[in-house]
């Protein structure tokens, strides 16, 4: 015969993490900044259609271009992995799959915007 | 609100819902309406149901919670359902009617076109027919402590509130906690184990803006957690389902923001 825990037990279960609003808030704050930093990006992506590759690579190579830009990928970084991790807390129940899913996330998030900030910076720097 | 999808779409093989019985036909002249209500038997081995009833709507009340009970007293006496006050206080009646969570006493059965279908509340285990088990709702409810927490002793009469801090509870306090949002809400469906759900997050903010209250950062820090609270995506469901018309979803957003508020 088994004895399961009480409804009070259960419901309490481990107790409250105290903490989750640092990324709810952060969630909201690059929602909110990732307005004005899409807008320009799509600017200078717009500004550069038909445009050779000097004259691309030129315009990258403004400070306020590539500064707009790696914020805009720094942003947008942010805000997809706690996207993409609220996604997998709501479905993901088997725990093991959902701390490799978790990993996985956190570093498919650090390739990209490593990847990303990298050849901007290269392209700013050399070229 | 009629669901598009097919009935038994996605559900596992034990929960499959066959066609059931026909009481009674549609016998012309009178004015008959069709019921077709979920039935599960948990002495019988054999998976839920849906039978088929038919109410002269001339000698029944408005109410949907009136066609039960004529079906109960007069076709078949092995309906179960949970019913108190018949007059939307006590909760007891909460059901998916007509796909929608709401109380069958206050759902008046002229405003549904077509066949009246009549489900338990979703996402809650089936103890028979319409009845759920809501104890583990329940339980969550103990847990968020929802009655006045004060340290300073008691005055020799009651503890005062101005009129202007009272009127802040109004939309919050009228909860009967009949469950139709927490049972209409996705986030309680997949993480329903631990997000506390619309219903008890109501109860929550409404102590939570009490202004006689002197536990407010206690009852946030027992909040403050990722599937207790952070679960609710503000899809809404709660605040269209709610049969007294309040705002859970409204109540979630100001406790998020209150947590907020403490940070900076």
């Amino acid at each position: 015969m088994s004895i399961s825990r009480t409804p009070l037990a259960r419901a309490r279960g481990l107790g409250s993490a105290k903490s989750g609003t640092a990324d709810f808030w952060r969630q909201r704050v690059t929602s909110v900044l990732g307005l004005p930093l899409i807008a320009g990006a799509i600017l200078v992506i717009v500004s550069n259609i038909g445009a050779d590759y000097r004259s691309a690579i030129e315009c990258l190579r403004r400070p306020a271009v590539a500064i707009l830009l790696l914020l805009t990928i720094l942003n947008f970084c942010v805000h997809m992995r706690i996207g993409m991790q609220i996604i997998i807390e709501d479905y993901i129940h088997n725990e093991t799959a959902k701390a490799l899913l978790l990993i996985a996330n956190t570093g498919f998030v650090a390739a990209a915007g490593v990847a990303g900030a990298l050849a901007l910076v290269k392209i700013a720097a050399v070229g | 609100m009629k669901s598009f999808l097919p009935l038994n779409w996605g559900l596992p093989g034990g929960s499959r819902i066959a066609a059931g019985k026909v009481f009674g036909t549609a016998e012309p002249g009178a004015r008959l309406r069709m019921f077709q209500v979920y039935r599960f038997d948990p002495d019988n081995t054999g998976g839920p149901r849906l039978d088929t009833y038919y109410v002269n709507r001339d000698d029944c009340g408005p109410m949907v919670l009136d066609a039960l009970i004529k079906i109960k007293n007069e076709i078949d006496p092995t309906l179960t359902f949970r019913r108190s006050c018949r007059e939307g206080i006590c909760g007891s009646c909460a059901m998916s009617i007509d796909g929608r969570n709401w109380l069958a006493c206050t759902q008046p059965i002229d405003d549904i076109p077509g066949a009246v279908r009549i489900f338990p509340l979703n996402h809650f285990p089936v103890v028979k027919d319409l009845v759920v088990d809501l104890n583990h709702a329940l339980a969550q409810h103990r847990l968020i402590e929802p009655w006045l927490k004060t340290e300073t002793p008691a005055p020799e009469k009651e503890r005062l509130q101005t009129p202007e801090d009272h009127a802040k509870l109004d939309g919050y306090y009228e909860c009967i906690l009949c469950f139709c949002c927490t049972g209409g809400c996705p986030s309680y469906w997949w993480n329903g184990d631990r997000y506390l759900g619309p219903a008890v997050l109501l109860q929550a903010y409404r102590w939570l803006i009490d202004s006689r209250d002197e536990a407010t950062g206690e009852r946030l820090d027992r909040l403050e957690d990722p599937f207790r609270l952070f679960r609710c995506h503000t899809i809404m469901n709660c605040t269209k389902t709610c049969p007294k018309k309040l705002q859970p979803a409204k109540a979630i957003a100001m406790t998020k923001a209150m947590l907020v508020e403490r940070q900076h």
